[in-house]
């Protein structure tokens, strides 16, 4: 779970850099079977992020300080 | 943590630049040794960078005296090994990393893996990453990232190879969160590749392993 704003910015860089590795295998990866299976499980871990982004952001901060630890 | 092996018990593999005398494999070797060959090869000019410039890799029975694995490095205060790519064999993974009930199960789930990798003749790098190989008493899986040779092809593997390389597969059935990509799809080059697995989700790094034994 993200707990700050600066996990926050890590997590977007990270996207950033499964999403340039995932270009990056559709480049380079001549046989299909190949490419949708080792992508996957690269596109799986940015969409679990974008999941915990989703989560971190739909709370506001006012709600998040009040949480029970 | 480390241990010391006696000549003549295990096969290992050793990487040497032409015309050294003797060999040293750093990281692995506390020390330089004097070894006998069982096959010595060269190094594709492509895979030059995975074996850190060297020339030849070789495979050895012998030493001169016994030979120190590197040591274990200390654990830091957030319980993560120090920054960078730790070198080990299956073995020692499992003496620093198999010692609770919870823990021996995730690293029999390990050595399944590393079983099924090695099977597929393709397997380039093996590094594990994440809660297993920090202080955590009871991570929830484990984490891998496999570098393939570039002539690998899924479709060539067996069907219980096969679980290995499909991330929802080997999550569900094999307990583990593989990722994994051809050499040829390193994005910044190999080392760069692999170094990314270090960061943490606070943007620090922490150290992570590379099962070492293989070619």
């Amino acid at each position: 779970m993200i707990k700050n704003d600066h996990e926050l910015e890590v997590t977007q860089e990270r996207i950033l850099h499964f999403e340039r590795q995932v270009a990056q295998i559709r480049r380079t990866e001549t046989n299909t079977e190949n490419y949708r299976i080792s992508a996957g499980g690269l596109l799986a871990e940015i969409d679990r992020m974008n999941l915990e982004i989703r989560d971190y952001l739909w709370s506001h901060p006012a709600e998040r300080s009040a949480a029970p630890v | 943590m480390g241990c010391t092996r006696k000549k003549h018990d295990l096969f290992w593999k050793v990487q040497m630049k032409t015309g050294a005398r003797h060999l040293h494999e750093p990281g692995l070797f506390s020390r330089v040794l004097q070894i006998d060959f069982v096959s010595l090869r060269r190094v594709p000019r492509g895979s030059r960078q995975h074996y850190r410039g060297c020339d030849w890799i070789g495979v050895v029975k012998r030493t001169t005296g016994s030979t120190q694995m590197k040591a274990w490095p200390d654990f830091n205060e957030c319980g993560d090994l120090p920054q960078g790519v730790h070198l080990a064999t299956l073995e020692d993974v499992f003496r620093r990393f198999a010692g609770t009930p919870r823990r021996a199960v995730t690293a029999r789930r390990l050595e399944r893996i590393y079983r099924l990798a090695l099977s597929t003749g393709h397997l380039g790098r093996f590094i594990v990453f994440g809660s297993f190989v920090t202080t955590k008493i009871e991570p929830n899986d484990v984490d891998i990232f496999l570098l393939m040779d570039d002539s690998f092809d899924v479709r060539q593997v067996s069907p219980e190879a096969s679980l290995v390389f499909d991330h929802a597969a080997a999550q569900n059935l094999l307990g583990a969160s593989v990722f994994w990509i051809r050499r040829a799809a390193a994005l910044g080059g190999e080392e760069a590749t692999i170094s990314h697995w270090q960061l943490k989700r606070d943007g620090g790094k922490r150290g992570i392993v590379e099962v070492f034994g293989h070619d």
